[in-house]
């Protein structure tokens, strides 16, 4: 069975084009992972540390369809301009589209609102004078 | 393709026009009633099979209508499909960085190393979340 089989070329692409679209708008790699994941969130956490030099800039979300579950892992860069309420505000809103049935557009869902969310932590006490 | 669209077409046509009969007959079928009750029963008791018909036929009669109109879409349509409930196969990994080891059409995720032995020595990631649905 080849690689991606469930996923028509159509849904590939406009999953390409989402994850290109986010990287563009905010600068960061993201990764879409469809499939089993065994372990759960250390499968998950596995799959984004085999990306290896750009794990720390990467944003990895991972769907297990069979199993209902989905993953958000950021890299420690990815981390301190995606926070983990982002990821779950994205989480909530990609669940919801899965819900309904809709793979494709949950990820476009989730993926966009984290692109848009992603800035750098607020400093503060920078003021020399 | 256009036998089957025209078949469709068809099928459609007719559940349409048998509930429209249905609504017609239902609503119109007083108007055609020869006389009162109250003329066949001069003492003013209704009798037991126009009770029946009253309080259980036109019941019955409204949800029939109801279940009608309910299901008679899906006699000819196919049902809806998740995209998520569908899936069936192999893992698709989907990146632009295709030196990577997510490569799209990867998915050789399933090997015999485990996620603990391809994360250990490798700083775990700090962030993220979980859900399911």
């Amino acid at each position: 069975m080849p690689a991606g089989d469930g996923v028509t070329e159509r849904q590939r692409q406009a999953i390409e084009q989402i994850v290109t679209s986010a990287e563009r708008e905010c600068g960061l790699t993201f990764k879409v992972y469809v499939g089993q994941l065994r372990d759960g969130r250390d499968s998950a956490q596995a799959l984004l540390a085999q990306s290896s030099s750009e794990a720390e800039r990467t944003v990895l979300t991972a769907i297990d369809p069979t199993s209902r579950a989905l993953e958000i892992v950021t890299g420690s860069h990815a981390a301190t301009v995606i926070d983990d309420r982002t990821c779950a505000l994205a989480a909530l809103a990609m669940t919801s589209s899965f819900q309904a049935g809709e793979l494709v557009g949950g990820i476009r869902n989730g993926i966009n609102l984290m692109a848009q969310h992603a800035r750098l932590p607020e400093r503060r006490h920078i003021d020399t004078v | 393709m256009t036998s089957e669209l025209s078949r469709r077409i068809m099928s459609r046509s007719l559940a349409a026009a048998g509930t429209i009969a249905v609504v017609s007959i239902a609503g119109t079928a007083p108007a055609f009633a020869s006389g009162s009750v109250a003329d066949n029963n001069p003492t003013g008791l209704m009798s037991p099979g126009t009770a029946v018909l009253i309080f259980l036929g036109i019941p019955a009669l409204v949800a029939a209508v109801i279940w009608l109109l309910a299901y008679a879409p899906s006699w000819t349509r196919k049902a809806r499909t998740s995209d998520s409930d569908a899936f069936t196969g192999d893992a698709l990994v989907v990146s632009s960085d295709a030196d990577s080891g997510m490569a799209i059409g990867g998915g050789d995720f399933g090997s015999t190393k485990t996620p603990m032995d391809i994360a250990s020595g490798i700083d775990v990631p700090p962030g993220g979340t979980s859900a399911r649905w």
